[in-house]
């Protein structure tokens, strides 16, 4: 009976909260479907896939899609890249290393807004940078404003969520056996061999968790730069949920389902490619 | 394998269905074939509904049930009238539901939602909302069919003119406003002194536009001998704004969704406003009721400008209604009411609007504005009249009223330029008046975000 009752167990917490992920998630995310083969929500007249046709030739919508795209492309690995540097060396310091930690994971305890004011200031062609920068007679720029809005972006979530992805790699670090790396050292083994053969291989299922996460946090990035430069940004700052934020106050809800619905194939998308990367990948490791 | 292929032809029944709708634009031709067909008819439609509508009598419906209200905030004159309402009929209860949200913004994205969901209020009173995008969208219902069949609205009850303001020019009235508020613009009568040729060509307005005012009389204050005078108690962003008000047609075309801002015509002004400030011309610093100051026009709204227009000891004279470019006299959107079309209760919510239209909500002192019902009207212009009246400027209340009831009879049109434009225009133009960008970065910005707006 006692057997009986734990092997329920998990499944009866996983369907407690699948109903409310279904209810609260799932459900309105297909039922809003019907939106998007609508003309608007309230005459409800039946266009079929119109909508997603009229996005596609959305010069608006076509400029937020790239702009995520690129923003994906460039802050996803580089912050992978960093915080595991960053963890790297955390582990290595042998003193108050716990210190170095914390400085890290502030970020992510700043409210959005202070932070956006920070990096209002930074940046602004006013701002801290252009200061620093007019010592060495060089120009003002609008950064945000410029063709390096999109560098600013980045740098806005990398230093946003290195601590997180950093907290992740110092985790799946710590979780792998010393014997291996002094096994290692007897063989004489350097330090780019350890990293390649023993710590990247063991960190593999941390390194899949933390590149989810960075891709769902890099949705994330928008409230920063929606405070900052509001629903009409420059160019190079206008992502996906510009537009939907701004479909959503003109009450154009079909077109704003429609994007959703472009939005999530495409991170289905993506997830499923990397679900099937690292299944390969598990699949030829040799611990 | 026989399911695979069900399944697939299920499929692609399915998606056959969804793209043959999607083939609206390949129909084109078709359309355009036929359009001249469909719009004779509908124009054929459309009149023998106007005949059903003459002849169709209005039936009260039965006073029971429940009418909801949305506002931004609490209103007092709305508070009354759903009060008076409710003891009235005692089976009808009224919801006022004032936003909780502190900004327009908030206020805009809850209703949005409620709009959406279909569980919006039953009447929605504006408060910097973009209602031409919701009427455009269907959010409120044609209240034509409402007006015809209610014999009160008449000309002798009501200024019909104001009633039916935001006319359309499909003819189409969505909203209607519940009192009128506009803008009135006066020149000083010192600075005219002796200028017999600008005073002849004053006394031939009845309306004046704003740009045609300030070049009226823009000469004087640079060459007069006077100490303290201003051309206008503004400053470079309102100054801006009426500039646009007057002219904003030409710098964008909300119809064709198109801009034109990023062109000198722009910048020019932009630079010709900064050049005033610079020139300390206008007088935003100063008390307006300082008398030691003078200003050679002055903008201000309607009952205060009748009453100092009439005033002896007062320095503004030849006070006329601010007209547009194409010399509409505008009210204010912000006073103006509509109704829901997905509303389960029209004909109570209709009862309740036209009860704050009527003579009993309408002279209540709560209604800070002046009445578009007649007796309202009347009962306005005791309450001001009296209200200044204690400067003891010996003003009758009977011309008081007269000078009132002279503007009323001009309003022609609402102002139903969306919120989001101005917003947009004062974000950017601040900052040029503030020197954190140049006219040209501003008008390149305006260009680019206001075209996003139209076309995103």
């Amino acid at each position: 009976m006692r057997k009986k009752w734990a092997l329920n167990l998990p499944w009866i917490m996983m369907i407690a909260s699948l109903l409310g992920f279904s209810f609260f998630y799932l459900v309105p995310f297909f039922v809003s479907f019907l939106y998007s083969i609508v003309d608007n929500p309230i005459n409800r007249e039946f266009c079929g896939l119109s909508n997603y046709k009229q996005l596609l030739q959305n010069s608006y919508f076509m400029r937020g899609l790239k702009n995520t795209a690129l923003f994906m492309a460039v802050s996803v690995p580089l912050n992978m890249v960093l915080s595991l540097g960053v963890a790297l060396v955390i582990r290595n310091i042998k003193s108050y290393s716990n210190y170095f930690s914390l400085i890290f994971l502030i970020p992510l305890a700043t409210p959005s807004a202070t932070s956006a004011f920070f990096w209002q200031n930074f940046f602004g062609l006013h701002g801290v940078l252009n200061k620093y920068l007019s010592v060495f007679h060089v120009d003002g720029i609008d950064w945000l404003n410029s063709k390096y809005g999109m560098l600013v972006m980045v740098i806005i979530f990398i230093w946003k969520n290195i601590g997180y992805n950093m907290a992740l790699f110092l985790s799946g670090l710590s979780s792998i056996p010393e014997e291996y790396y002094e096994c290692a050292d007897v063989e004489g083994a350097g330090w780019g061999w350890k990293l390649k053969h023993i710590t990247l291989v063991y960190l593999s299922p941390t390194t899949f968790l933390a590149l989810i996460m960075t891709f769902v946090n890099s949705f994330k990035v928008f409230k920063e730069i929606y405070i900052i430069t509001g629903e009409y940004p420059p160019d190079s700052l206008y992502v996906l949920q510009h537009y939907m934020n701004n479909m959503f106050l003109s009450l154009n809800y079909s077109k704003l389902v429609s994007a959703t619905y472009i939005l999530t194939a495409t991170i289905v998308l993506f997830v499923v490619c990397i679900f099937r990367a690292e299944r390969k990948f598990s699949d030829h490791l040799h611990y | 394998m026989r399911k695979r292929r069900k399944v697939f032809l299920a499929l692609l029944v399915c998606m056959s269905c969804l793209l043959s709708a999607c083939g609206k634009a390949g129909g084109e031709t078709n359309i355009d074939q036929n359009t001249e067909q469909n719009q004779t008819d509908a124009s054929e439609e459309k009149d023998i509904r106007n005949d059903i509508q003459e002849v169709q009598e209005y039936v009260q419906p039965e006073m029971k049930g429940e009418i909801t209200i949305s506002c931004l905030s609490e209103n007092e004159f709305l508070s009354a009238a759903a009060k008076q309402f409710m003891d009235l009929y005692p089976d009808v209860t009224i919801t006022i539901n004032a936003s909780e949200a502190g900004t327009v913004e908030e206020y805009q994205t809850y209703l949005n939602t409620r709009i959406m969901s279909g569980k919006a209020e039953d009447i929605i009173f504006n408060s910097f909302l973009p209602m031409a995008k919701y009427s455009e969208m269907g959010v409120f219902e044609d209240l034509n069919k409402y007006i015809s069949m209610t014999p009160e609205f008449n000309d002798e009850n009501y200024f019909m003119n104001v009633l039916q303001a935001a006319r359309q020019d499909g003819g189409e009235i969505y909203m209607i406003p519940y009192m009128a508020s506009f803008s009135v613009i006066g020149f000083s009568d010192g600075l005219l002194e002796g200028q017999t040729d600008i005073r002849s060509t004053l006394e031939t307005w009845e309306k004046a536009g704003f740009s045609q005012s300030v070049n009226l009389v823009r000469q004087l204050v640079t060459e007069t001998e006077k100490k303290n005078v201003f051309l206008i108690h503004s400053n470079e962003l309102s100054y801006t704004n009426s500039l646009l008000g007057d002219s904003l047609e030409k710098f964008i075309d909300v119809e064709e969704r198109k801009v034109y801002l990023d062109n000198t015509e722009y910048i020019d002004l932009l630079n010709a406003v900064k050049e005033l400030s610079a020139q300390d011309l206008f007088g935003s610093n100063v008390s307006f009721y300082n008398e030691d100051y003078s200003f050679a026009i002055s903008k201000d709204y309607d009952v205060q400008a009748a009453y100092y227009c009439l005033a002896q000891d007062s320095d503004q004279t030849y006070c006329m209604p601010l007209m547009d470019a194409k010399g509409n006299v505008v009210i204010n959107a912000n006073y103006c009411i509509a109704l829901n079309s997905a509303s389960g209760n029209k004909d109570l919510a209709w009862e309740f609007m036209k009860y704050l239209l009527s003579e009993d909500v309408q002279t209540l002192p709560s209604l800070h504005g002046l009445a578009v019902n007649r007796q309202g009207f009347e009962a306005s212009v005791a309450r001001y009249h009296t209200f200044y009246e204690n400067n003891n400027s010996g003003i009758e209340e009977a011309e008081y009223g007269a000078l009132l009831a002279g503007w009323m009879e001009q309003v022609n049109s609402c102002d139903l330029v969306d919120p989001v434009i101005w917003d947009l225009l004062n974000a950017e133009n601040e900052k040029f008046f503030s020197g954190m960008q140049t006219a040209e970065q501003t008008a390149k910005n305006l260009q680019k975000q206001i075209d996003q707006y139209f076309n995103e």
